[in-house]
């Protein structure tokens, strides 16, 4: 018998007819069995080899889904990259990772990247063979590469080995108390791992009915309705979604969730008040979780659980231990930690010390809950999606009438946060010409949620005494109220 | 307020977020890449404001364009 390696292997070892995936748009609905036969067959495309890096930009799918098992099974490194991602930044990333193949149904990235590219639509990639053969996978191989640009403004590559993702669903699984009986929905983008991790492989790995749907947008005025059609056990959202839904004041009364065990909330900070207004408005559980890409979800926090206070991160999942350091930063250690940076292994070096994986996050511990406090890091989660200040920065820079520059995370009601910009000019420009030069070279090299929603010019930028921007204190300045 | 008000009001809010410079007067989130759905909640809170439009149920999905968008505030005005 093949030993299970992989995720997918422990998903081949109980996909049935019985169990299935349904795109809630489309109406396209598909067995675990097929999926699985149709993911052995991409697998064995004879154009990619296994430790081939394999960039994914796909809408929220079966197909995506697919894309996924086939690059487990093929020993690939899947590359999952927001849908919508604006073409100068993609290029800026493919350089970066020099990918063996794109799979993508996005017209203008054929146009634009195949002279470089090895570009296939998904129907493309299948093998000419229909019968197929399991290669031996190392469990400690990447099987997973996630983006993200960088705390530096330099891109960061974080290498999730197949062992660090089977450790992580199984932790999941028994955290959440997931089973095979359950129906899951997965809604936020796939090119994000929000939804992957606790979504799409959880469901995977245990073999419950998965339901997809292509965003928020198709959901936004009949949420609790699809919940309750489709008889949702669990779903992840983010703060902004969150938000607006407790902004609809949706009548939920009529309605039977009895299924719903609890939804959870991450990506970005969920404020207290917006998680206690979503409870007393819909008396529906929701769990603030916490995570990062390095990670994975870090901890469980089950509103289900007698005497069950809103406000913590909960308990760390069983996959690792969890502690706060001196300077109240959390530190992470387990077989949920990944194997590396791409191409970067200094930084791996230094943010793995005596194998404890420190955050960037500062925290504290009572009474055996985990609490979430700060930031460490300066990142600016804006409708969970996370922003390098750095990045936009550097880019605003190279504008000759800029002499210093800070971008900061504004509160925001909607987003969590938006992205402020803070600028001393150099020379003498009127304001709205620089705003609109600024927006300009932003646009050019950004995809439009980086754009600076708010632009500043200030006399100075507060600095420390070695000149260091103070960009702590900008950021609290920006924020205080009138 | 006067119609050609309120168009402009719209245009400068909808040009504020999705930073484009030429927006088309037949704007919606189908022919303009950038109003993606975070884009449409901004677009959609900073209306709430502006107007002071309700956002309920009923009417989440209908600020996908700046025709709908202006028979919205309209339809606010009325009341």
């Amino acid at each position: 018998m093949h030993k299970k390696i992989t995720l997918a292997d422990y998903f081949g070892a109980h996909a049935s007819k019985e169990k299935f995936i349904l795109e809630l748009e489309t109406g396209k609905k598909k067995n675990h069995s097929l999926i699985l036969s149709h993911a052995h067959r991409m697998a064995a495309f004879e154009k990619i080899k296994e430790g081939d890096i394999v960039t994914v930009i796909l809408p929220n799918s079966i197909d995506y889904v697919e894309c996924f098992l086939a690059s487990l099974l093929g020993g690939w490194i899947f590359n999952p990259l927001p849908y919508f991602i604006q073409d100068q930044e993609m290029r800026k990333i493919f350089e970066y990772i020099k990918p063996k193949a794109i799979i993508t149904d996005r017209e203008e990235i054929f146009t634009n990247f195949s002279s470089k590219y090895k570009i296939y639509n998904s129907t493309e990639i299948i093998s000419k063979n229909k019968s197929h053969k399991l290669i031996k996978i190392n469990p400690n191989n990447p099987a997973a590469l996630y983006y993200s640009s960088g705390t530096t403004g330099n891109p960061k590559g974080v290498l999730y080995s197949h062992d660090n993702m089977v450790s992580l669903i199984t932790s999941i699984i028994k955290g959440f108390k997931f089973t095979k009986n359950d129906h899951q929905l997965a809604f936020l983008p796939f090119g994000h791992t929000a939804s992957i991790n606790y979504n799409i492989l959880p469901s995977l790995l245990i073999g419950c009915n998965l339901f997809i749907s292509k965003g928020f947008e198709h959901l936004r005025d009949n949420f609790f309705n699809v919940l309750e059609k489709n008889m949702i056990t669990y779903t992840e959202i983010v703060p902004t979604v969150l938000f607006v839904l407790n902004k609809l004041k949706f009548d939920v009364k009529s309605l039977d969730l009895s299924s719903l065990n609890f939804i959870g909330c991450g990506s970005s900070t969920l404020p207290l008040s917006a998680q206690k207004e979503f409870i007393k408005q819909y008396g529906i559980g929701i769990g603030n979780l916490y995570g990062l890409s390095e990670t994975g979800p870090t901890h469980i926090d089950d509103p289900r659980v007698k005497n069950w206070k809103p406000g913590s991160i909960g308990v760390p999942l069983d996959v690792n231990e969890c502690k706060i350091n001196e300077d109240g930063e959390i530190l992470i250690k387990g077989k949920n930690v990944f194997v590396g940076y791409y191409k970067n292994e200094k930084l791996y070096k230094d943010i793995i010390r005596n194998q404890w994986f420190h955050t960037g996050d500062l925290g504290k511990y009572n009474e055996g809950k985990f609490y979430f406090n700060d930031r460490k890091k300066d990142l600016i989660i804006k409708g969970g999606i996370n922003i390098v200040p750095m990045e936009i920065e550097e880019v605003v820079h190279e504008h000759p009438n800029i002499l210093e520059c800070v971008v900061v995370g504004k509160l925001d009601k909607i987003h969590g946060e938006d992205v402020v910009l803070v600028a001393v000019k150099n020379g003498k420009i009127d304001d709205t010409k620089l705003k609109n030069e600024i927006i300009k070279l932003c646009r050019n090299n950004f995809s439009s949620y980086k754009i600076p929603s708010h632009i500043e010019f200030w006399e100075s930028i507060p600095k420390t005494a070695s000149k260091k921007l103070l960009r702590r204190k900008v950021r609290v300045l920006i924020n205080k109220p009138l | 307020m006067k119609i050609s008000e309120i168009t402009k009001k719209v245009e400068d809010i909808i040009v504020g977020v999705l930073h484009i410079d030429n927006l088309p007067l037949n704007a919606s989130s189908i022919n303009v890449k950038e109003w993606d759905s975070l884009a449409y909640l901004t677009i959609v809170s900073k209306l709430e404001k502006d107007f002071k439009l309700k956002i309920t149920q009923k009417n989440i999905n209908n600020f996908n364009s700046i025709k709908n968008i202006i028979k919205e505030i309209k339809l606010c005005i009325k009341k």
